[in-house]
């Protein structure tokens, strides 16, 4: 029942998102994008030496986001990320405001990030697998994207700075990411240097 | 139209190439940074009786600080009391004195957190302490209700504990703590109402046996014993003499007090600690709040109050504990909740307190450290 529920959310998602993809138009040389969907790779430094561990932890993972903008740079994004190591996991998801300056093949941009980050240890005991904690999360960031594809950037680089409560500890992670950006919708009519 | 503008200058795209190399440049570097290395720890167990659980800590070799590690305090059984590492610090093991049984638990090799391996073992009535051979093949302990010592074979891979034939083995009535020479040879067991400390020679196979002359006599409410590193002298910790009694272990273990013993301490001496190399002896009194130093004659035994001697310890101290470097030394604190850390400095003996001092949820029973 479940696995055929899963199976159906997929497809529609997939369908929505070539629906999507096909429906807009392409972007001209004097507009800039209106939404912004990121999905890549990412690196954490997990601050591990505040819950016990010998060394801050190396973990990867995944990190996507989605950005609005309503003005040529200002925005809102809701970004979203998953890092794994050999008994931590660590899940961001947040929310904040984005500026980007466009320039002629690329974008720069910064964002401030709020939410939530749940933390996840796997040491197993006789009554459950491991330990879990969810937390408040605060931090921000900056990126570069450039452009390499009509509708397509590459994300070269995002760095965030986390600063999160779980297991009653707070820490400070940094995360980098790259991937691919793809582009929605337009604003205005020339463009920004 | 395409997306890509078709109207940038040459100088655009040069401040776009300079910029994406500095980016490249960059990433490794921030990476680089992130990933240096902490400074060496070892960690640090302590049983809580009134949470039946123990609490894991991650030590900085540099400041004695303590952190605590995800996860604690691991559930033990009822009232877990003390608590020993193995020496290959891969097992920890619990005394729970109202189950009459000890828990073991494996250490996870990665941030040193506890997962219990069952089953449990049995016992006499109320494990009271705890102690292992160097070799890590044995394990002692003393029942106080049921005035026994119950004496374990260790599997070396597994860690798993199987009763040893022929024990438990019945003692000095009440037995309150223990301790085992390094060769692993003979078994010392004091009780606080008869002042004196009771021998066995231990087998290979973990049979004991009284040492020739056995009991061997102390002070007035002989309440807490160690054996120096190198095997020569037994320190015994007496509440109601207020003193310490240095005794000196023959080849057969018979237990001789050196010239000058039993020397003053502090009020109600509680705890006793002896160095990494043993050159220095520290009694914790709870009477008086602080701890009596000592430097120790490594020929004959005699113990020479240190400048300085006794240094204030806070509320009560129960307990002290070296660390495996030896560099310091933990008091532990019932009634204030605390575990207190001070440098050892190697060529006076003179502690010195580190600022640092860790507040338990609970009262602490028995703490242990590993490598």
């Amino acid at each position: 029942m479940i696995s055929r529920f899963v199976s159906t959310t997929r497809r529609v998602v997939a369908l929505l998102f070539f629906t999507l993809l096909i429906s807009v138009p392409r972007l001209h040389a004097q507009q800039a994008s209106r939404f912004d969907a990121f999905g890549g790779f990412s690196y954490l430094r997990f601050n591990a030496l505040t819950i016990g561990y010998p060394n801050d932890t190396n973990m990867y993972g995944w990190n996507v986001d989605g950005t609005g903008y309503i003005k040529w740079g200002v925005g809102a994004t809701v970004d979203a990320s998953g890092n794994y190591g050999s008994q931590l996991s660590s899940y961001h998801f947040m929310v904040g405001p984005q500026y980007r300056w466009r320039r002629p093949t690329s974008n720069i941009f910064i964002h401030g990030l709020f939410g939530k980050a749940q933390n996840n240890a796997s040491i197993p005991q006789p009554t459950r697998s491991g330990f879990e904690s969810v937390g408040r999360s605060f931090g921000g960031g900056f990126g570069y994207d450039r452009e390499w594809k009509d509708r397509i950037s590459i994300r070269v680089f995002q760095v965030d700075i986390f600063h999160s409560t779980t297991f009653g500890k707070g820490q400070n992670d940094a995360r980098v990411s790259a991937g691919l950006v793809y582009h929605f919708g337009h604003i205005g009519h020339r463009r920004k240097l | 139209m395409n997306w890509k503008a078709n109207h940038h200058t040459s100088i655009g795209k040069t401040r776009e190439l300079i910029f994406g190399k500095a980016v490249s440049l960059l990433i490794p570097l921030l990476l680089l940074g992130l990933t240096a290395c902490a400074p060496g720890t070892h960690l640090a167990y302590v049983s809580l009786p009134t949470v039946n659980g123990v609490v894991a800590y991650r030590v900085r070799n540099v400041s004695s600080g303590l952190t605590e590690i995800v996860g604690s305090p691991y559930l033990t059984g009822n009232s877990p009391g003390p608590v020993l590492v193995s020496p290959s610090a891969k097992y920890v093991y619990v005394g729970n004195r109202v189950d009459n049984t000890i828990s073991q638990f494996k250490i996870s090799g990665e941030n040193g957190s506890l997962s219990e391996v069952f089953p449990r073992i049995a016992t006499g009535f109320d494990p009271a302490a705890m102690v292992m051979n160097s070799t890590g093949s044995m394990l002692f302990v003393v029942n106080e209700i049921s005035s026994s010592i119950s004496v374990y074979s260790v599997n070396s891979s597994s860690g798993a504990l199987s009763p040893v034939s022929g024990t438990p083995v019945s003692t000095t009535p009440n037995p309150v703590t223990l301790a085992v020479t390094p060769s692993g040879n003979f078994l010392y067991v004091v009780n606080a109402n008869l002042s004196a400390v009771f021998g066995y020679s231990v087998s290979s196979s973990g049979s004991l046996q009284a040492v020739p002359g056995s009991p061997f006599p102390a002070d007035l409410g002989a309440f807490a014993l160690t054996i120096d590193p190198n095997g020569k002298f037994v320190y015994v910790a007496n509440t109601t003499a207020n003193t310490v009694s240095i005794l000196s272990i023959a080849a057969n273990g018979a237990l001789t007090a050196v010239a000058g013993s039993p020397f003053a301490t502090g009020t109600t001496p509680v705890g006793v600690a002896v160095s990494k190399g043993g050159q220095y002896l520290y009694i914790a009194n709870e009477g008086s709040n602080n701890i009596t130093e000592f430097s120790i004659d490594p020929n004959t035994g005699f113990a020479t109050s240190i400048t300085g001697s006794p240094i204030s310890a806070g509320t009560a101290p129960l307990f002290l504990l070296s660390d495996p470097d030896g560099n310091y030394l933990y008091a532990i604190s019932q009634s204030s909740k605390t575990i207190t850390s001070y440098i050892i400095p190697p060529t006076t003996g003179e502690l010195a307190s580190t600022g640092q001092s860790t507040t338990t949820i609970n009262t602490v029973a028995g703490m242990a450290v590993s490598q």
